[in-house]
């Protein structure tokens, strides 16, 4: 019958069809990854240090973003991710509490587990922009920033050197206004520096020192101070100060510094880590040779670790540092863990693995060494459940093998790492290889339209095509490349953006053979967006294509997905908006060959 | 026989006629999956475009057995005089309709097949199952709405006249709609024709159940084609009278 060439054609398709859903692909890689971000993960007997004490055997339970729960034998579901963590030890993220912040420290910090960075003086404009992340959960591959943002100094004093104008004060009459600002800013708290009765660089006089703290406290914010000398120091507790940032290694400090340093309840950040890059340069450059460290290096970080202020300057004696720094913790002072990195022979997160050491070798027991870079700084800086681990903490903790409260340095020998409850990927980005014929770095942009040689960064539209595109591209002054781009009708694939292109002819085409993967940060109105490769062949360049949201995100594209494009024929990429249409602002940074 | 035995044999006939004589309705099968395949994935040089591609050019692939399986072979029945035979035997009226829809779902479904294994297996498109799934839903949904422009064009064109529209119509509803490149590509004054045309609003239904790049209304999308279906379902009721007269 007819009837039952229907059904069977019927029955044909819909087998078909069953069959065809079953074996189509389906987008693994990105199922598999979120699935993990917000899994539930079990750790089971880790020995535990919470910030402030040791508990062993016990099981930890994270939840989303959270830490769940603690305790033993804790009961989860069989298809939770299970960390068996017998030998470890789980530690909360770690904390700076003395770093300046540029380029890639944050994302530096956070591959050594160091969760939170306490700034103590950066661009203003950086700190606005870097600021944001530390309230959202989904940054999983920073460390939180807080910042006292610019620094309270004098015109020409410390401070004023580092190439990016900052306001100074001259009187205690400038101070109020001046905190008033800083806060305004979104400053965290106030640093300001103090180092009188010296020749070589100007200083803030002590009555305005002093107004600052007054203002600082009136605002509700922390004072804090860079001073170099016990006499300094002193001047700083009588005025109020709430803490110093290094400390002074000019004399052995007296009993009475002492007495007023534990009634005034000052909390002290040593940074004996900057101290050792003068006095032991070859102790902290050796750092970049720990195995532990060095695969977790750039290259520009095993750099500075090498560098040094010079040798035995007068006031920087670090056998002095780490007497005053024991003596001080003995007696009761709080110590907090600061590497001050990147001065010379410092960098970010490494150097405060070395400041631990220090700070144990100075005389710490472990434990207190662990809550100085933990619990201590998040309760003197009032950073909320940072620096614990208990339920409900954000989930940013390390497992590290091993027990540092034996030995400190097994802090450095990471097994694993979560921020926010994701697990972080210890990888470097750049490697800080260089290829031969082009650097892996096509743009930081924190110079204006920094490009490689021979290139330059300009704007692309389809004008050239006979469209009516638009586009404009400049240095954003914060360190992006800022496009607007206004996406119109007029040619059948309108596209308007920023373009890297060979501008030096006689240099010719440049290989990527070494690279497999371009990647970008961008921001921007929401859309779809292109990357397109040049090479020296004509017709539509390679494209692909990705989404842009008005946070910042990282693009990775394999070069090899750009189909058809000849590497070793490289002249250029363009990152476009279109074909959508409208008008789009975005901001581009760290275009990167990996 | 019951009814319902009535339209089920009915469709087989219609399967069977198309399968013996594969001529008429192959190359509306194959053409959609062949456009595909030249544009998303030999001639593409952009990895998202294959993605975006299989959702408009799954209702390309429907459209294809719609209008002509449908459009020109009613009007080609109804010239040769079988529709008034077909009036004279005591089968309802709407089985023959009927059987022709599910009919064309069946060669829509045929094209879709295809299409859907050359995106997977050969130009490398990655969907969740759900989504392969509610995009076939979309797919096939849009035969429905196509089938009618097809009908009608049936009830009242002649057999020569249909064949000529239907291209007209076929390739009209494809490029305007911006099915084969994105109406945004287009000058405004092309990309208001689209807004009038059910193949635009069954492309952004199936762009936004993909989860394609931009933005897709889905559900005002879905408002809109269920609107333009019932809209066309009156047109095909007008034809159908008219042409009985």
């Amino acid at each position: 019958m007819l009837k039952n060439t229907l059904l069977g054609a019927l029955a044909l398709l819909v087998a078909i069809f069953t069959g065809l859903i079953l074996i189509l692909p389906t987008p693994t890689a990105l199922d598999t990854e979120s699935a993990t971000d917000n899994d539930t993960l079990l750790i089971t007997n880790a020995r535990l240090f919470d910030g402030r004490a040791v508990l062993d055997n016990v099981d930890v339970l994270v939840e989303g973003r959270t830490i769940a729960d603690i305790g033993s034998n804790l009961a989860a579901p069989e298809d939770v991710t299970r960390l068996e963590a017998a030998g470890l030890t789980i530690l909360p993220g770690l904390i700076d509490a003395h770093t300046h912040t540029f380029g890639t420290a944050l994302e530096d910090s956070l591959r050594f587990g160091v969760t939170t960075n306490l700034d103590m003086f950066m661009s203003a404009d950086l700190m606005q922009s870097a600021k944001p992340d530390r309230d959202n959960p989904e940054v999983a591959d920073r460390a939180d920033l807080f910042s006292a943002g610019t620094l309270a100094t004098v015109a020409g004093g410390h401070g004023t050197q580092f190439g990016f104008p900052i306001e100074t004060l001259a009187q205690p009459e400038d101070a109020a206004d001046w905190v008033e600002r800083r806060k305004a800013e979104g400053s965290d708290y106030i640093k300001l520096v103090y180092i009188p009765n010296q020749t070589s660089i100007p200083s803030l006089d002590l009555a305005t020192a002093s107004a600052i703290i007054l203002a600082a406290h009136n605002a509700g914010l922390l004072a804090l101070a860079h001073i170099s000398t016990e006499a300094a120091a002193l001047d700083m507790v009588n005025a109020g100060i709430d803490g110093l940032v290094h400390i002074f290694a000019d004399q052995p400090v007296s009993e009475a510094f002492i007495r007023r340093a534990i009634e005034a309840d000052i909390f002290i950040i040593p940074t004996l880590t900057t101290l050792a890059g003068i006095d032991e340069a070859g102790v902290n450059a050796a750092l970049a040779e720990d195995s532990r460290l060095a695969p977790y290096l750039r290259a520009t970080q095993t750099t500075n670790l090498a560098r040094s202020f010079g040798e035995g300057l007068a006031g920087f004696d670090l056998s002095i540092a780490l007497a005053n720094t024991g003596k001080l913790q003995a007696a009761g002072v709080t110590i907090l863990a600061g590497s001050d990195a990147p001065n010379p022979g410092t960098t970010h997160g490494a150097s405060l693995h070395h400041e631990l050491e220090l700070l144990v070798r100075a005389g710490l027991p472990n434990l207190t060494a662990l809550s100085a870079a933990t619990a201590n700084p998040a309760q003197r800086f009032d950073l909320g459940e940072r620096g614990y681990l208990t339920p409900g903490a954000p989930a940013d903790f390390l497992l590290v093998a091993g027990n540092p409260l034996e030995n400190i340095d097994s802090t450095r020998d990471i097994v694993a790492l979560y921020k926010n409850g994701t697990k972080v990927v210890r990888s470097l980005v750049d490697g800080g290889v260089k290829s031969q014929l082009l650097q892996a770095s096509l743009g930081t942009f924190n110079s204006g339209l920094d490009a490689p040689e021979g290139f330059a960064w300009t704007s692309t539209d389809d004008r050239v095509m006979g469209g009516n595109s638009t586009s404009k591209v400049e240095a954003s002054g914060d360190g992006y490349l800022s496009v607007q781009a206004k996406v119109a009708s007029g040619f059948a694939f309108p596209w308007a953006g920023a373009s890297l292109t060979l501008q030096d002819q006689t240099t010719g085409p440049a290989s990527l053979a070494e690279y497999s993967e371009l990647s970008f940060s961008i921001r921007g109105s929401a859309g779809t967006y292109r990357a397109m490769m040049f090479d020296t062949a004509a017709g539509v360049p390679p494209t692909q294509s990705f989404s842009v949201s008005k946070d910042w995100q990282t693009v990775s594209l394999a070069l090899a997905d750009f189909r058809g494009f000849s590497s070793n024929q490289f002249q250029g990429l363009a990152i476009v908006a279109g074909p959508g249409k409208g008008e789009f602002q975005y901001q581009i940074d760290n275009v990167t060959l990996n | 026989m019951t009814t319902a035995d009535v339209f089920l044999n009915e469709a087989g006939a219609e399967v069977l006629k198309s399968a013996r004589a594969p001529e008429f309705i192959l190359p509306t099968l194959v053409m959609p999956v062949a456009f595909y395949t030249l544009f998303a994935v030999v001639l593409s040089r952009d990895n998202g475009q294959a993605n975006y591609m299989l959702a408009t050019f799954g209702i390309f692939a429907a459209m294809g057995p719609a209008i002509f399986g449908f459009g020109v072979s009613v009007a080609t029945e109804r010239e040769k005089g079988w529709l008034d035979l077909k009036r004279a035997t005591p089968a309802p009226a709407g089985t023959y309709i009927g059987a022709k829809l599910l009919a064309t779902l069946i060669f829509s479904g045929l094209s879709l097949a295809l299409l859907y294994s050359i995106a997977g297996f050969i130009a490398g498109v990655e969907l969740p199952r759900s989504i392969w799934l509610a995009l076939l839903s979309v797919h096939l949904f849009a035969t429905i709405p196509l089938a009618m422009i097809g009908m009608t064009l049936g009830f009242i064109m002649n057999s020569n006249g249909a064949i000529a529209v239907a291209n007209i119509l076929f390739l009209g509803l494809s490029a305007l709609g911006g099915l084969w490149i994105p109406i945004a590509a287009f000058p405004t004054a092309m990309q208001s024709i689209a807004l009038a045309l059910p193949s635009y609003h069954l492309g952004e239904l199936a762009l936004g159940v993909s989860g394609a790049p931009g933005d897709h209304d889905t559900v005002a999308a879905l408002q809109t084609t269920i609107l333009m279906t019932l809209g066309l379902a009156l047109l095909t009721r007008f034809a159908w009278s008219r042409q009985k007269s």
